[in-house]
């Protein structure tokens, strides 16, 4: 089985991510990266990146590229390149996530993966890119502010670097993936896109005690993601 | 000792008078002194009250502060700029007209409610004015809608391998311990900083200082001060209520959870038994130790110490040394009152009357085992430390330090001697004296857990840890039985007591917003709250009523074009080999072989027959189904599709799409040519007929198109990926320019569909709804193999109808009934309307509703209460407008 959903987009068509009113209301700075409305800064990216290894921010990473996996025998072993990753939600479930610049080729090697598989078990792949908005909260503070939203335990040998859980904020379903940048910690907070602004809100709020700011993709970049 | 620092104060304000505090206060300590003595009145008679426990246990502090009830403002740290004002008097602290209720007591004994006032019309009169007097306090003003940054109420839940409660010595030393072995260790205390009693014990000071600079310095320990843990639950999940103080903003409830628990809660001193016990300056002698040792308050000049041992002289060490007369020391046994208006001015003892300002009372110091004993653990009585002891603790629970007893000695015999007087005051709370629990114990209530409730002893706000130890001795002596026999009442949460705000934490409701949704404002939507979801209810137009623009609107949707945004519908997708099977499983009509490019009405139904949703079905490939369902179903029918799964082992894969698509329904005569402009799909009659769907590009984005018409008019429903949702919609505005295309909302859309008598499951249905009675028997496929309901269903279909779904129209245009109004016939609801509404096409009423099945007959009149009165309509099966469906396959 291939992938359904692949299609080529006019180039001059930009893709709006369910946070861009709110990033326009936070006063970013926006520019094109990879076909997305993006914010690129709110201040200057060093500054944003130095606020995030003291303390804690957050970012718009809606627009990264996301891909449901399904069925009811996939391969535990089966990985992927290091830009990308498999999240495993459940039997017969995982979300896969990669930069936008090897978008094409993780999808290439879904559809390898997918079409490899006998027909007894198939796999099923789909891109669910604009299904999930994407919070990225970083920072050393970062377990501190999920704390008041998740009833988890997030410790090092609760949810490890690279594990992710599935959970509800408020009730809400969010997958919570761990996924620490080079110099700190950090969540990625995967949840349904029609929820995006009122997930923003709600983190910034539990957030605003430690000072938690607004950070770009310049940011992100400079604390070493590329 | 050095508590309370010396460097610049700060003021607060109680009442109008303005307080000096120090930093490091208490609101009470300021307020003592300042000279304040009387800091509230008590609950039934009103008498003067005064500081007595200074540690947050008794009712005797009870004030207002900014608002907020029934604040202990012993503990309570002080601000700079609050207002504090007294409550539970009128018209004053000093003064209180209420105070007479003492006078007419006898009015009031015990179990007085059942009592006096039996006689109904005697109850009427007083009723009023006795729930005027009644009560603790004033609710505090309804909060505004929260606007700020910070929330008021918050929540955190933490997770750690040791909890400890008790940030006293043996506490933190457990904490200690448990850090030591690589443990991850959470510390509660109650208190603005660690050290238990070493805080206010002279000698001790450098030794706190020590155990608090290591705990606080340990990164494996996680110190919550100001926190209360208010209740055990199951799996060691303590409940911990974390209240606002110097970097903390927030009341907030934590949900600490911890492989083992250690409780280390220490012991809270109890009120002995005489009369007049309440005075004002009669004071626990930990709550002088504490006036003494953290806020270097003298609470006396001339004092009487009832008491003996090193306790009693270890008070009157501290007493001197303050420069305070220690006038007496006497034994507990040989107190007979108190004496003073309102405040104490002597002890009264078998030898004579003892002149003094102060009552220092060396009182039961009983075990704070609350927690151990929610948590499953015994409380024993033993004799020798004259205090319930926590036993057989559950696995994993732990108590260490004074809590287990350990150096406790009895301050009296027990059962007690005590006075049956109405002045001796045995719950402080409820103004429940020792003569109202003996006349309990004389009536029949002989037992601590009916005294309690009978009595209201120990259903204050200290929750018994004043008063139910003397209330047990009582029982014990009366009954001769023993401590132990009698034993305790239960303990249940929260102790303390938790605002419900606190509990409730940040109030964010979930909000789900279309892609459009910042468009949709950006037109002027008037909003309206479905469920989780934001929609566009209508579009304003400062020059036209709301009634017109819906009518602008209705009228671009049947003259022209208009578009509406049904993001919020719920989008599944579906796909595996078996994903045919799966559905005609599920639903009652066949899917398994719908054709490809095709879109069928479905329907779901329980094992009973009842509608439970409906939707489309449009299938896009072989093994690839796009389902819709209405808004707030979507959660359910996920679940119910997958639950159905379990277990097959079928090929099947069911994804929640809602939020990916940007959905949009054009709609209207030119919807064609709106559409044309936009996409190569032809969409011809022929080429794309109704209820056909077809995937391509519509604006240059990829899209889904199914050809349906919810609203009566030939259109197109176009699902594209949601982050090019805004991209789309301007391109559908921008092409039906030319037509004068419009948006549309909600609120038109529920009259364009309900002229096509187009049902709303869960508006126009309910729990008894089947499809026969809902007049839409061609859903259901009763010759295709086994599916949920069809056993019911067949029973349904021959069965006779008790009910029907029908149309109705008013006969007077002018009489819009209200959504969900009773059909009557000679006064006696026979039905019920679902959906009613002015109707532009015909200016008539028009609507649906359920009646009894011999009033359904096509033009029946019926009568509709509209305001209350009964208003002819006259019933009609057929849709209000194009009943053959003409305009749709355009």
């Amino acid at each position: 089985m291939t992938m359904s959903n692949s299609f080529a987009v006019q180039k001059s068509i930009r893709r709006r991510s369910p946070l861009a009113a709110t990033m326009e209301a936070l006063g970013a700075k926006l520019g094109d990266e990879h076909g997305w409305d993006t914010a690129l800064s709110f201040s200057s990216p060093n500054d944003e990146a130095q606020a995030v290894r003291q303390s804690v921010g957050l970012a718009d990473l809606s627009q990264i590229p996301k891909f449901d996996l399904r069925g009811n025998n996939l391969d535990p072993s089966f990985v992927l390149d290091d830009d990308a990753h498999i999240w495993r939600q459940r039997n017969g479930q995982a979300l896969v996530t990669c930069t936008p610049e090897s978008r094409a080729t993780v999808a290439a090697q879904l559809d390898q993966y997918a079409a490899g598989v006998g027909e007894s078990s198939p796999v099923y792949v789909s891109d669910v890119t604009p299904v999930y908005a994407a919070l990225l909260l970083a920072g050393p503070r970062s377990a501190a502010v999920l704390r008041k939203l998740v009833d988890l335990d997030l410790s090092s040998e609760g949810l490890p670097n690279l594990a992710c859980t599935q959970t509800g904020i408020h009730h809400v379903y969010t997958l919570v993936a761990r996924q620490d940048l080079p110099s700190v910690r950090a969540y990625v907070l995967f949840t349904g896109r029609e929820y995006a602004e009122w997930l923003w809100e709600t983190v910034s709020h539990a957030g605003h005690e430690f000072g938690m700011q607004p950070f770009g993709s310049e940011a992100h970049k400079v604390l070493g993601v590329a | 000792m050095a508590q309370v620092s010396r460097s610049e104060g700060f003021s607060f304000f109680f009442k109008d008078k303005l307080i000096n505090a120090r930093p490091g206060d208490s609101i009470g300590a300021a307020m003592f002194r300042a000279g304040v003595r009387v800091f509230t009145r008590s609950f039934k008679h009103h008498r003067p009250r005064g500081l007595m426990c200074v540690a947050g246990n008794c009712p005797n502090c009870l004030m207002n502060v900014d608002g907020v009830p029934s604040v202990r403002v012993c503990t309570a740290p002080a601000r700079p700029d609050v207002r504090v004002t007294p409550q539970n008097v009128f018209p004053s602290l000093d003064f209180d007209v209420l105070a007479a209720a003492q006078k007419f007591d006898w009015l009031m004994p015990v179990g007085w409610y059942y009592k006096t006032f039996t006689n109904r019309g005697a109850w009427k009169t007083v009723e009023p004015w006795i729930r005027k007097a009644a009560g603790l306090a004033n609710p505090p003003p309804a909060m505004a809608e929260f606007t700020g940054k910070t929330p008021p109420y918050e929540h955190s839940y933490i997770h750690t391998d040791v909890a400890v409660v008790g940030g006293g010595p043996a506490g933190i030393a457990a904490a200690l311990d448990a850090s030591r072995q690589g443990l991850r260790v959470v510390l509660v205390d109650d208190q603005t900083e660690l050290g238990g009693h070493l805080r206010f014990r002279p000698s001790e000071v450098e030794r706190q200082n020590e155990l608090v600079k290591q705990a606080h310095a340990d990164e494996q320990i996680e110190v919550l001060t100001r926190s209360h843990c208010f209740g055990f639950y199951e799996d060691r999940l303590l409940g911990v209520v974390q209240l606002p103080c110097e970097g903390r903003e927030t009341e907030s409830v934590a949900h600490v959870r911890s492989e083992r628990l250690i409780i280390a809660t220490g012991v809270f001193e109890a009120p002995l038994l005489f009369e007049n016990n309440d005075l004002v300056g009669v004071m626990l002698s930990s709550g002088v130790e504490r006036l003494i040792g953290l806020y270097r308050i003298v609470p006396g000049q001339q004092a009487v110490i009832v008491g003996e041992g090193p306790r009693a002289a270890r008070i009157a060490a501290l007493l001197r040394d303050t420069g305070s007369v220690v006038a007496a020391t006497v034994r507990p046994d040989q107190v007979v009152s108190a004496s003073g208006s309102g405040r104490v001015d002597g002890l009264r003892t078998a030898d004579g009357r003892i002149a003094c300002d102060l009552v220092v009372v060396c009182g039961h110091r009983v075990p704070n085992a609350g927690l151990l004993h929610q948590a499953g653990a015994s409380l024993d009585w033993i004799d020798e430390k004259g205090a319930f002891l926590p036993t057989r603790l559950p696995a994993n629970v732990e108590a260490v330090g004074d809590v287990t007893g350990d150096d406790l000695i009895p301050a009296v015999s027990a059962p007690p001697v005590y006075p049956v007087s109405k002045r001796c005051y045995t719950c402080y709370c409820e103004d429940v004296t020792t003569s109202d629990i003996s006349t309990a114990i004389q009536e029949g209530f002989n037992e601590i857990e009916t005294i309690k409730r009978y009595t209201t002893t120990s259903m204050g706000p200290c929750q018994g840890r004043m008063c139910q130890i003397s209330a047990i001795g009582i029982c014990a002596g009366a009954t001769g039985r023993s401590m132990g026999a009698t034993g305790v009442t239960t303990s249940r949460p929260p102790n303390p007591s938790v605002s419900l705000g606190a509990l409730a934490g940040s109030t964010h409701t979930p909000v789900k917003r279309s892609p459009l949704h910042h468009e949709h404002e950006a037109l002027g939507a008037v909003w309206l709250n479905m469920g989780e979801w934001k929609r566009p209810r209508y579009y304003a137009d400062t020059s036209l009523s709301e009634r017109e623009c819906i009518e602008s609107e209705y009228r671009s949707v049947r003259e022209r074009a208009g578009v509406v945004d049904v993001g919020p519908l719920g989008k599944i997708k579906v796909k595996g080999r078996d994903a045919g099977r799966l559905l005609d499983k599920v639903y009652t009509h066949r899917f398994g072989t719908l054709e490809i490019g095709r879109v069928r009405y479905a329907v779901i139904c329980d094992e009973t027959g009842t509608i439970l949703d409906d939707g489309t079905i449009s299938r896009l490939a072989e093994d690839h189904y796009f389902l819709t369902t209405t808004t707030g179903n979507l959660e359910f029918v996920v679940q119910w599709l997958e639950w159905w799964l379990i277990a097959t082992g079928w090929d099947v894969h069911i994804t929640n799409v809602t939020g990916g698509r940007s959905s949009i329904n054009v709609a209207g005569p030119k919807s064609r040519e709106v559409l044309a402009a936009l996409t190569d799909i032809d969409l011809g009659t022929e080429a794309f007929k109704y209820m056909a769907c077809r995937q391509g590009e519509v604006a240059g984005v990829p899209a889904i198109l199914l050809r349906i018409g919810f609203v009566g008019e030939m259109g197109w429903e176009v699902h594209v990926p949601a982050d090019y949702g805004v991209h789309v919609w301007k391109g559908v505005l921008e092409a039906g320019r030319p037509y004068d295309i419009r948006p549309f909302g909600v609120e038109t859309q529920r009259v364009l569909r309900l002229e096509k008598k187009h049902v709303i499951v869960g508006v126009d249905t309910d729990a008894l709804s089947n499809p026969y009675e809902a007049d839409m028997p061609w859903v259901t496929k009763l010759d295709k193999p086994d599916f949920i309901g069809k056993s019911s269903l067949q029973a349904l279909q021959e069965a006779p109808a008790n009910e029907r779904l029908i149309g109705f129209t008013m006969l007077d245009a002018s009489r819009v009934p209200e959504d969900g109004t009773s059909i009557v016939r000679d006064g006696v609801p026979v039905g019920r309307v679902t959906s009613a509404r002015y109707s532009f096409l015909n200016k008539t009423v028009i609507g649906l509703g359920w009646v009894k099945a011999e009033l359904a007959n096509e033009g029946q009149e019926i009568m509709v209460r509209v305001g209350g009165e009964p208003t002819p309509a006259r019933v009609q099966h057929a849709a209000f407008y194009d009943p053959a469906g003409d305009r749709l396959r355009m």
